[in-house]
């Protein structure tokens, strides 16, 4: 087992690991070079080499894993069991249990999502899901993604119609519907609804994320929210008009040319075979790969095994690796995990490892703005990362902030540690 | 002079491509500092750094296609010490490659070792391969000891070892 010492440093931070032996991701590129950090911080080696000339404490021997920063998740309903938007009461408990569950499958940090709801859940729930550091409890929370209830009917998928609202006082009608804004990360919105460019514009400004989705835009209202705001497409085909060749709606602005010189648009994607046609995949990720972003929408039932179970205000069923709204053929969600997305991801669209890892990693960091220390392995950054079985990608150990938060028994033989033997090191470094 | 962190530095050459995959203990590391505030004083500290050290136990070094050794170019004392030292133009042709051939932003002098430096060394051992250094190898150990070819002075160390490939002997009149 992997055995971090408490050891104070010249640095101040906290104990010096080395990673060696592995393949790490940094600039583009899988290499096999080392991997430093000081307390919850990935360091420079050379830094610490020439300026504070001192050694690891510890090192550890990675034989020959990736290590790829800790998957992002910007859309997550709930999962074993926990429904963020319907167990209201438990929330508290709820966002514990899955943010312990994900780092099982290399999700460093999330954004807890519900789905279109009554005013009051907002207000009981929102405030249990604002920023929370990760840790041994759990994945990171990087605040909600209320996705509704500023939506089109028409469009609601598995979102309950009698939930939706309009933005009839504009941001007030966000105020008053959320009340607790500075627990939201991102928002999902129809753009087409009166007063939806006023209200983008205004988020933007207050700095939270704005995504269209659940809509019924032509390609021309969502240019313009891009053009006023908006950075995200929730996912890409779902809810939304179907591609059409003569206005190819919200699937039209991987192609367009009317966004704001230099702007990437990200598009979310739920890679698990069931809420796209792998073709549909490779067309779009082809068209415009640098704005693929990897999204499980995992739904209470993700990690849980057959059966019945409640989303928002809806019941849905569980049978093999697809949920449906009970008695229906719609989607409800999907009970797939950010690794196996990428698994898919990658055997599907034969893109290269690097690019399949950051469609998880690097492109929701920068969607949020969060890529100074989040999704990538860059000095400086949060030390969240995970290893990986090369080939497989299984998630052999997660960890976050320089500690390791979750450790598969499968591989436990993979990783060995040793205390570093330098002489150079105060002897206070050995409890 | 270069920043320590530039990927051209000195510094950053060695840390990639020696220090961080031997077991060197950060201490005994001893590389001159281009961006000190006072260089002479630098170079001058470095020569007693040597001395305190116990002199050097073994110099490994290249050869230059004008066979300089280290940055001693040619028309450099014999009996040069720790310096700094203005470079020839090829030197910097020849360097600009690593500077996306801008030659404005090479950097024009280096602190360097000098031969005399060397000399005091109880091994030397210099490293030439390619057909491109076999003119200056040829310099170094067929012909006088000269200052134009400043690796030649190491003909008159006790204990000199030149290792070359194949191609680095096309010039030699000797067949060996």
């Amino acid at each position: 087992m992997v055995n971090m010492k408490n050891s104070t440093t010249t640095s101040g931070n906290g104990p010096i690991v080395k990673f060696h032996n592995c393949l790490i991701l940094r600039n583009h590129e899988l290499i096999n070079d080392e991997l430093w950090i000081s307390g919850s911080n990935i360091i420079d080696p050379e830094s610490l080499f020439y300026n504070e000339k001192i050694l690891p404490d510890q090192v550890v021997d990675c034989k020959g894993a990736i290590i790829s920063p800790g998957f992002i998740d910007v859309q997550l309903n709930g999962g074993f069991g926990v429904d963020f938007s319907y167990d209201v009461d438990t929330v508290n408990v709820g966002i514990m249990t899955v943010a312990k569950g994900i780092l099982a499958h290399g999700v460093t940090s999330f954004c807890p999502t519900l789905v279109s709801s009554h005013p009051h859940v907002y207000t009981k729930v929102l405030p249990h899901l604002k920023r929370c550091v990760g840790g041994k409890h759990g994945a990171e929370v990087l605040g909600a993604h209320v996705e509704g209830p500023f939506i089109n009917p028409e469009k609601k998928g598995a979102h309950d119609q009698a939930t939706m609202q309009t933005f009839k006082n504009g941001m007030e009608s966000i105020r008053e519907v959320y009340q607790h804004i500075d627990s939201i990360c991102m928002i999902t919105l129809a753009p087409e609804l009166p007063n939806a460019i006023k209200v983008c514009i205004e988020l933007n400004e207050i700095g939270v994320i704005v995504s269209v989705g659940h809509s019924m835009a032509n390609i021309a209202q969502g240019e313009l929210a891009v053009n006023n705001g908006a950075s995200f497409i929730t996912h890409l085909f779902n809810a939304m008009l179907p591609f059409h060749h003569r206005d190819p709606g919200l699937v039209g602005l991987l192609g367009s040319e009317n966004l704001p010189p230099g702007k990437i648009i990200y598009y979310g994607i739920i890679a698990d075979g069931n809420h796209t046609h792998p073709s549909t995949t490779r067309i779009a990720y082809r068209s415009y790969p640098k704005g693929i972003v990897l999204v499980t929408d995992a739904c209470s039932a993700m990690g849980l095994s057959n059966g019945v179970y409640h989303i928002g205000q809806q019941v849905i069923e569980v049978t093999g690796t697809k949920a449906f709204v009970q008695g229906t053929n719609t989607l409800a969600g999907s009970v797939a995990t950010m690794v196996s997305c990428i698994q898919y991801f990658w055997a599907t669209t034969k893109c290269t490892l690097v690019e399949a890892l950051e469609a998880a990693t690097l492109h929701p960091a920068t969607l949020l703005k969060i890529e100074k220390h989040k999704g990538t392995l860059a000095f400086g950054s949060d030390a969240d990362f995970v290893f990986l079985k090369p080939n497989t990608l299984d998630v052999i150990s997660t960890w976050i902030g320089g500690q390791c938060v979750y450790q598969n028994d499968k591989f436990d033989e993979l990783i060995t540690t040793s205390e570093n033997c330098s002489v150079s090191k105060k002897k206070s470094s050995n409890s | 002079g270069l920043p320590r962190e530039h990927h051209e530095s000195y510094h950053h050459y060695m840390w990639s491509n020696f220090f961080k995959h031997v077991d060197i203990q950060p201490q005994n590391v001893h590389i001159l500092n281009g961006n000190a505030e006072n260089l002479v004083e630098e170079c001058d500290q470095y020569e007693k750094e040597i001395t305190k050290a116990g002199g050097i136990e073994l110099f490994v070094g290249g050869i230059g296609p004008d066979g300089h050794v280290a940055f001693n170019e040619p028309g450099s004392s014999l009996v040069s010490r720790t310096r700094v030292k203005t470079l020839a133009h090829d030197t910097i042709i020849a360097n600009a490659r690593f500077f996306d051939n801008d030659l404005t932003q090479v950097p024009k002098q280096a602190l360097t070792v000098g031969v005399g430096t060397v000399m005091d060394a109880r091994e030397v051992m210099i490293l030439i391969t390619g057909a491109h250094k076999a003119p200056a190898l040829y310099k170094a150990i067929e012909e006088g000891v000269n200052h134009m070819w400043t690796v030649s002075a190491f003909q008159q160390h006790p204990r000199t070892l030149m290792i070359c490939d194949e191609d680095a002997t096309l010039e030699l009149k000797v067949k060996t």
